[in-house]
């Protein structure tokens, strides 16, 4: 390292850096807000603890346990020695059941949030952005049409057509729920869009692309971001409720298809709680997780919500 | 933040009414002018039109109206008389002259005559009405000289008269205006309220809730004790067995074995468990139909085929995904009737015996590659088997499931694919798939389901179009024997044949299951055999002989085997809180677009 090197680094930051240190100092303030949020902090607790649930399931639960040929306990049992949350059908381990539901339930919902987030991103920005114009009309005609749709018979529809898988499923809930989001970053959008600087870049010569990722995207981004939050908890939800209609994958184990299929064996009608309660907890928290955060994120980067 | 409170108590408030709600359905009314004997079923009414029958309660109202010429009898589904006292061949039975009981009456009062029962054979014929037309060979011909004769002349010798076909006889001054109807409108022909010559009659259908059936002030057998029989439709099982424990309903049909501790705990409830006229049926393709058809090649080794087969726990499958109420399979035709079934003896038998099997595909050449799955020597394919599953067919899914572990154990990997009946059919039709799990159903006699493995119903009946000129050769044989006993020996070599292939596996006989309350109703008559069917599925005296129970005891004794408080109050709460999540949330985001 040479002198004239150190020299330039301490006397004139680079505008890339200079960008980041105030991302950085940002996301500083913005955490510092947030950790005086109880809400969040609790919410965010029980997420990171479902996400390495999640993660570390192959390490908790051998495949022989949960594999039907292969399971050991006594079908349909109610908790005893080394099945603290008894068994299903098979005789596997309801404790294990859930915690490997896990992944199902939360890939889903992340990956059908992604999906739904950047369809409605994508839109929001675009029809926010040509506010006013043929463009915008359109696209808040598709929106709005989307929005009136009741979501479930439009799932139901399209997974009864499309055919029962994961990744079906993930599209049917992107499809189904991009609409609300897509709203909300508009309105964003159409905001920043007002502002002065937005001007100024255009007067500058930069172009609707360039004005779009360079000064309104990253203004929206914290928005997208906490309704993405959001989004995750509908989408578990919507993955539990196409599972327990039977239009879920029922070879992936997500804790809508535990419940559905404890329904179908008569879990009701025979009594096996302990088969349908703990997935139903399990949803119960992971949504109320995602949905505490959101809140906890939402009055963080939302001036107006703070305080109340 | 002031107004959460108030959604909060409202949600409460929607919970504790649910929760009171719970226990409100209670006893219904015992003694009412007529007597009804109410049934509850799974399945809707599709069709009244016995030409055009397709679900369980189709078949099940039909039977309970209808007279077929002859009927099956109660013990062994042999023929017995009917509206037909007997039916004698010639010599070299080409022809057959049945004579019918004199006196009987339809149920609007008009004379029953052997002209009705031609009328609806040529009916059949004429129409090409498929699931019966098959009774009758090429040129088949009905002479009635006088009202209780028919003459039924076949051009080549025939025992079909005495099989007895399965064909409810229709009046034919109600279905003679129809007669030359284009098939799909005849098929169409709603045929409420319907004449008939059986116990009851078909009065009211209210589709997708009830239906209604009426006595027959003109049956020619014993009066039913029954005034009326009122069949109501349960979609969801667990509303069907809490129906029956309250007393709501007499008889419950088609019960899922997964309710069976609930039910058989309760001391007013019997359970009947009968062998199912169907059965679980795991079939291998071969090829052959459709276009896009690629199965997995290494299936046409009969050796790959024995060691599926030797890995196959089949007792595991009738224990976890019938819950023990089901026997397990061996060959095409179920125990009943029993002088078709073939018992596999000892040493034909493919054993359980996983690492026999894999023994037998590591000398046969399959290897396991690095990821533990065998690979096919002579093409290089990894075995791996697509595997559509029927999910409406009870117990294939779980079945399914647990062939996966079954087959990992020698090295085939198993992609199942659970689809609903129309996508079974696209899946066959596209010949797209190297094995699936359906059922099959198919009457007592055997020659319709022995058909189905023939080479010629590729495209027709065949599952995978397997062809094999052997087997061929013993179907198209026993079709010409009349003498019961040798025809039984060929049908069972065909069987056994079918069996040592294993172009399908029958994975398992499941158990018809029907409950009902002893407190209520009485004296059904099971067909065939003390272990048959209680709501007609065969022939309809069961519905003649069913009485109330003498001592009807009024209080339906609600001892609840569901789900305990605390459970209720868990799920409740849980609903309960997610809804408050989901309306806090939409409420949120009307703020904001606000």
């Amino acid at each position: 390292m040479t002198t004239t090197d150190t020299a330039v680094t301490t006397l004139t930051v680079s505008p890339r850096r200079l960008v980041w240190q105030r991302r950085l100092d940002a996301l500083t303030r913005s955490w510092v807000l947030y950790r005086h949020n109880r809400q969040g902090i609790v919410g965010l607790g029980f997420m990171l603890f479902f996400i390495a649930l999640a993660l570390a399931a192959p390490l908790l639960v051998s495949p022989e346990d949960i594999e039907p040929a292969t399971a050991q306990g006594q079908p349909n049992h109610s908790p005893y020695a080394g099945y603290p949350l008894g068994t299903d059908n098979f005789g596997r381990s309801v404790l294990d059941l859930v915690i490997v539901g896990s992944r199902i339930s939360l890939l889903v919902g992340v990956t059908a949030t992604v999906v739904a987030v950047s369809l409605g991103a994508t839109i929001g920005l675009v029809s926010g952005y040509y506010g006013g114009t043929k463009i915008d009309v359109g696209l808040n005609a598709i929106t709005n049409w989307f929005l009136v749709i009741p979501w479930l018979i439009l799932a139901i529809v399209l997974s009864s057509i499309l055919g029962a898988s994961v990744w079906i499923i993930i599209v049917v809930i992107g499809v189904t729920s991009w609409a609300q989001p897509a709203r909300l970053i508009r309105a964003q959008a159409l905001s920043v869009r007002a502002r002065p600087y937005v001007e100024r870049a255009r007067v500058l010569g930069c172009s609707d692309r360039a004005i779009l990722s360079r000064h309104i995207l990253p203004n929206v981004a914290p928005v997208i971001f906490a309704n993405a939050i959001l989004t995750v908890a509908v989408a578990i939800l919507t993955e539990t409720t196409l599972s327990i209609l039977g239009l879920g994958d029922a070879t992936a184990i997500s804790w809508g298809v535990i419940i559905e299929q404890a329904f179908s064996a008569g879990a009701m009608t025979n009594g096996y709680w302990w088969w349908m309660v703990p997935p139903g907890i399990a949803i119960v928290c992971v949504t109320l997780s995602f949905t505490m955060c959101g809140y906890a994120l939402d009055e963080v980067l939302n001036p107006k919500l703070r305080g109340r | 933040m002031n107004r959460t409170p108030r959604r909060l108590f409202a949600v409460v408030g929607i919970g504790v009414m649910l929760a009171l709600a719970v226990p409100l359905s209670s006893a219904s009314s015992t003694e009412d002018d007529p007597q009804i004997l109410r049934v509850g079923v799974p399945n809707d009414l599709t069709t009244a039109n016995p030409l055009s029958l397709r679900s369980g309660s189709d078949w099940n109202v039909a039977t309970i109206q209808y007279d077929m010429m002859l009927q099956f009898g109660n013990d062994d589904l042999s023929p017995q008389p009917g509206l037909a006292k007997e039916c004698v061949p010639n010599g070299d039975l080409t022809e057959w002259t049945c004579t019918f009981q004199e006196g009987v009456l339809w149920s609007d009062g008009e004379p029953f005559t052997a002209r009705d029962v031609a009328f609806t054979y040529e009916l059949v014929i004429n129409q090409e009405i498929s699931t019966y037309a098959q009774y009758f060979t090429e040129g088949t011909t009905f002479e009635t000289p006088d009202d209780t004769t028919l003459v039924w002349k076949s051009k080549m010798p025939t025992s079909q008269p005495e099989t007895p076909p399965w064909i409810y006889i229709l009046p034919e001054h109600v279905w003679s205006e129809y007669a030359d109807l284009d098939k799909a409108d005849l098929r169409a022909v709603e045929n409420v309220p319907s004449v008939t010559t059986g116990p009851f009659t078909l009065t009211e259908v209210d589709r997708g809730q009830n239906w209604t059936l009426t006595k027959n002030p003109n049956y020619w057998g014993d009066e039913p004790n029954y005034d009326e029989i009122r069949f109501q439709l349960f979609t969801n099982q667990d509303a069907m067995a809490q129906a029956l424990m309250n007393g709501d309903i007499d008889v419950a049909t088609n019960v899922e074995s997964a309710l069976l501790p609930s039910l058989e705990s309760d001391p007013n409830i019997t359970v009947q468990r009968n062998v199912s006229d169907w059965w679980l049926n795991l079939a291998f393709n071969f090829g052959g139909q459709g276009e896009d058809s690629d199965p997995l090649s290494a299936l046409q080794d009969k050796t790959v085929r024995t060691a599926i087969a030797m890995a196959i726990d089949k007792q595991g499958i009738v224990d976890k995904a019938y819950d023990g109420a089901a026997t397990p399979g061996t060959s095409l035709i179920r125990q009943v009737p029993e002088q078709w079934h073939y018992d596999v003896p000892e040493d034909e038998q493919i054993p359980y015996d996983p690492d026999a099997a894999n023994t037998l595909l590591d000398e046969a050449g399959y290897l396991r590659g690095d990821d533990d799955v065998r690979v096919d020597p002579a093409t290089g394919d990894r075995l791996v088997i697509r595997m559509p599953i029927s999910q409406e067919t009870a117990g294939a899914l779980p079945a399914g499931q647990l062939l996966v572990g079954y087959l990992d154990q020698i090295g085939i990997e198993v992609e199942i694919f659970p689809v609903n009946e129309g996508k079974m059919y696209s899946y066959w039709n596209a010949g797209d798939w190297d094995a699936y799990i359906w059922y099959w159903t198919g009457e007592p006699d055997p020659n319709y389901q022995l058909t189905t493995l023939m080479s010629n119903q590729c495209g027709e009946l065949s599952d995978g179009c397997w062809a094999n000129a052997d087997y061929d050769a013993l179907v198209e044989q026993q079709e010409t024997i009349i003498d019961p006993e040798e025809r039984q020996a060929v049908v069972q070599e065909a069987l056994a044949l079918s069996y040592a292939e294993v172009p399908s596996i029958a994975l398992a006989y499941p158990n018809n299951i029907e409950a009902y309350r002893n407190d209520q109703v009485t004296n059904f008559t099971p067909v065939p055999g003390d272990n048959g069917y209680l709501i007609p599925n065969y022939n309809n005296v069961g519905m003649v002989t069913v009485e109330p129970a003498s001592e009807s005891s009024s209080s339906a004794a609600g001892a609840s085997t569901g789900m305990p408080a605390w459970g209720w109050a868990a799920l409740i709460g849980g609903v309960g809180v997610a809804t408050f999540v989901f309306f806090r949330r939409r409420g949120r985001v009307d703020e904001e677009e606000g």
